[in-house]
């Protein structure tokens, strides 16, 4: 059985995972407080056009992942650079996303665990994941992305006597500038990061549409994160949003169902930090992908080890506190622009006009067969045999 | 403690994970393998025993700073 082949369904869940992954935590930016739902929306429209970029690669390429392609456009010093950049956007990405975590839960449940320890478990999963194959983490984002579905309802559900509409006022009360940066951040964080789903494009069935795996994938993402950004809003109103750090966390606290049911937000923690596992186990896929392919070397799953402990290092050395996380997400739509739109924009360019010169050339080699049956016909129909 | 964890996660793996891979005599696989163990193995005890490595995300903020003010 091959486990590196998955369907639409499931390639969908996993997208899915990996845009709300470290998102769902904040509920998407809180820079515009109580307009900010705007932007999961405006950013993800951003998102499209870049996402079918995405999508025409893979239906371009359906058998192969970005890292074969780009040693097939652009030769094996011009393609291993391009690897070299991509498995770095892969690795940094993974140790962002992990220290993400690994802070979220020191500072909310576990203020005494060291942070690599926490990451050194977060990393044990994802390593399974990685080394038992695509089909694998595809049936992980489908378990989880249920579990996210039924507490995101239950946690509005139940948020309905805490919240209050009025949070959500005055709408639209930032400038369109505001608004547009807003949504370039959501554009690159989370959506675009979904550019590291071209490393395992090839994981997709013959048949099905890339096209619909990226959109819908996206889409779904942004449906879940508009709720939980206004569920957020509407239950801890705007100065809560503006100076929390994870708001979500904060929002599902002041949830309970009379003295019943009460402080929930463990069980919900445990349930985001399982999404999350979700998209470190993509980039951790993709950075070991890129390195083995960097060596051409077939099976990539042999270094899944060192490079998830290299990467644990380079997330607890990323950042010296939680300021500084904070800091960089400001500088990191600009960071994320080569490797979210500028590479897969030239690998597209080139892809197409080569696509473009082997038509031309099957066509040409076409007419001269159909030419030399006629010829040959005609031969055969004067000699009338 | 936390080095202790980190000596016996890695006797594991070279129990399992490393010594698979060197009978399996892929010689070019062995060496980056080793290569990238010894140096996770490095890096991670230096952050454990609380050595301050640079951190490449300053490098990045730096550069992109410098980009944007010019």
């Amino acid at each position: 059985m091959n486990t590196e082949i998955i369907s639409k369904k499931l390639m969908i869940a996993t997208m899915t995972c990996f845009v709300l992954g470290s998102s769902i935590v904040s509920g998407g930016s809180t820079v515009l407080i109580q307009d900010s739902w705007v932007s999961v929306i405006t950013g993800a429209l951003l998102a499209i056009p870049m996402v079918l970029v995405y999508a025409r690669i893979v239906k371009l390429y359906p058998k192969k992942d970005i890292y074969e392609v780009f040693l097939e456009l652009f030769g094996k010093i011009g393609g291993r650079i391009f690897i070299v950049m991509f498995t770095w956007y892969a690795w940094h990405l993974g140790a962002l996303v992990l220290r993400d975590f690994s802070e979220y839960i020191q500072s909310t449940v576990k203020q005494d665990t060291p942070q690599v320890i926490v990451m050194l478990s977060i990393i044990v999963v994802a390593v399974y994941l990685v080394r038992s194959g695509m089909r694998t983490i595809g049936r992980w984002s489908i378990i989880v992305l249920v579990v996210i579905l039924l507490v995101v309802i239950t946690t509005i559900i139940l948020g309905v006597n805490n919240g209050r509409i009025e949070n959500l006022y005055p709408l639209f009360n930032h400038k369109p500038l505001e608004f547009l940066s807003d949504a370039f951040l959501m554009f690159s964080f989370p959506y675009a990061e979904t550019v590291l789903f071209l490393t395992v494009s090839n994981s997709l069935k013959k048949d099905e549409s890339p096209y619909r795996v990226f959109i819908y994938g996206i889409a779904f993402g942004a449906t879940i994160l508009l709720f939980v950004s206004l569920r957020n809003i509407v239950l801890l109103g705007q100065e809560m949003v503006r100076s929390s750090l994870f708001p979500s966390f904060v929002a599902i606290r002041i949830i309970g169902l009379g003295k019943f049911l009460t402080k929930i937000e463990g069980i919900v923690m445990i349930n985001f930090i399982l999404l999350g596992i979700a998209k470190i186990t993509i980039t951790l896929l993709a950075a070991t992908k890129g390195v083995a392919s960097l060596f051409n070397i077939r099976n990539y799953k042999d270094f899944t080890i060192p490079i998830a402990i290299l990467m644990v290092v380079l997330g607890m050395i990323v950042y010296d506190n939680i300021i500084n996380l904070v800091d960089f997400l400001i500088i990191y739509p600009i960071y994320a622009i080569p490797f979210q739109i500028v590479i897969p924009l030239v690998v597209w360019i080139f892809a197409e006009i080569k696509f473009r010169k082997t038509k031309i050339k099957k066509k040409g080699v076409n007419a001269v067969l159909i030419k030399n049956s006629k010829v040959y016909y005609k031969v055969v129909s004067d000699l009338k045999i | 403690m936390v080095l202790v964890i980190v000596i016996i996660s890695y006797i594991f793996i070279i129990g399992f994970d490393y010594i698979p891979l060197i009978k399996s005599q892929n010689k070019k696989e062995t060496i980056i393998y080793s290569t990238l163990l010894a140096l996770s193995f490095v890096t991670l005890v230096l952050v454990v025993i609380g050595v301050k490595l640079p951190s490449p995300t300053k490098l990045i903020e730096y550069l992109l700073k410098s980009i944007i003010k010019t």
